[in-house]
């Protein structure tokens, strides 16, 4: 079989699961959710809303980006990959290499492979 | 391969917002969906229901804001994924897990013998797990969950032309793995069936 012939295949009955399953499963949230207290509900919310500063930051580091404010897009980026953000990462490696003043002072000085230490 | 920009998978998005009327429902529908994007992206089999059931948990605390989305069952994804990933980094931080999530497939099995969908196409599932992380999620999204790019892009964070790149890349280390082999096909696919 191809590719696309197992994905067609796989996508075809990923929604299919037994309703005893599913039933079962429902029951032990709806469980869960009774014997939950208010602490372990508010830091599920905490964690929740967490994210959106995840994506608030990325945001940020792009219109940074964008707009040419490498230094500024790199140390956003750095905040959204400490999450592991969409490609956060990424986006942290490349403007860091495009600005070499935001790299870290203690950081070698690179010099390509072949070129001359000119004074 | 069925384009998921086809009128299939048009009218599963719209069916999904126009039949959810109740949180159980809601659950029914997007559950198996949901642990099995899991399973497939986590590096650990054995944490994927808690942590799917978990995502559910919050969908319900949220579940009035939810009615007003367009796409309830994105939602679900859209929170799943970068909690997880989060989760992972943390732990992967701590030394605790390998850098190269994609390769951990060896617990699949375990996964394999609760879920009979997990079984019948453990070939496929197992190979988007060895994916790097972003195309396994593009792969899981757009080639098995049938989100169009943009949605798929949209719940990951990512440009669309990003998504495409990835599923690409994806979909040609997938035939590398799996159309080599001497059998790729589903195993049992039917027991995964209501």
């Amino acid at each position: 079989m191809t590719v696309d012939e197992l994905l067609d295949a796989a996508a075809a009955s990923v929604t299919c699961m037994p309703d005893a399953v599913t039933a079962r499963r429902l029951e032990e949230l709806e469980a869960e959710r009774r014997r939950r207290s208010g602490i372990a509900s508010a830091r599920h919310r905490a964690e929740l809303e967490s994210l959106d500063l995840d994506l608030a930051a990325y945001q940020l580091a792009r219109q940074y980006d964008d707009s040419g404010h490498l230094d500024a897009a790199a140390r956003w980026y750095k905040m959204a990959a400490a999450n592991d953000f969409a490609d956060a990462r990424y986006g942290s490696a490349v403007s860091w290499r495009c600005w070499p003043s935001a790299w870290p002072a203690q950081a070698p000085a690179i010099t390509p492979r072949g070129a001359r230490n000119s004074p | 391969m069925t384009s998921p920009d086809a009128p299939g998978a048009a009218s599963r998005a719209q069916r999904a917002r126009l039949t959810v009327t109740s949180f159980p429902e809601f659950y029914r529908q997007w559950w198996p969906s949901l642990v099995r994007c899991v399973i497939s992206q986590a590096s650990d089999t054995r944490w994927a229901e808690d942590f799917a059931q978990d995502t559910m948990m919050a969908a319900s605390d949220n579940w009035e804001q939810l009615l007003t989305y367009e796409r309830p069952g994105a939602w679900l994804f859209k929170v799943a994924i970068p909690s997880l990933r989060r989760l992972e980094a943390k732990i992967r931080e701590r030394g605790l897990l390998p850098d190269d999530a994609g390769s951990a497939a060896g617990d699949l099995g375990l996964a394999a013998v609760t879920d009979d969908w997990i079984a019948g196409h453990l070939n496929i599932v197992a190979a988007i797990r060895s994916l790097p992380r972003r195309q396994a999620e593009v792969m899981f999204l757009h080639g098995i969950c049938r989100y169009t790019y943009v949605e798929a892009a949209e719940i990951l964070g990512i440009g669309e032309p990003t998504a495409k790149e990835h599923f690409r890349r994806g979909r040609e280390r997938l035939r590398e793995l799996l159309e080599a082999a001497p059998s790729a096909g589903p195993r049992h696919s039917e027991g995964a069936r209501t």
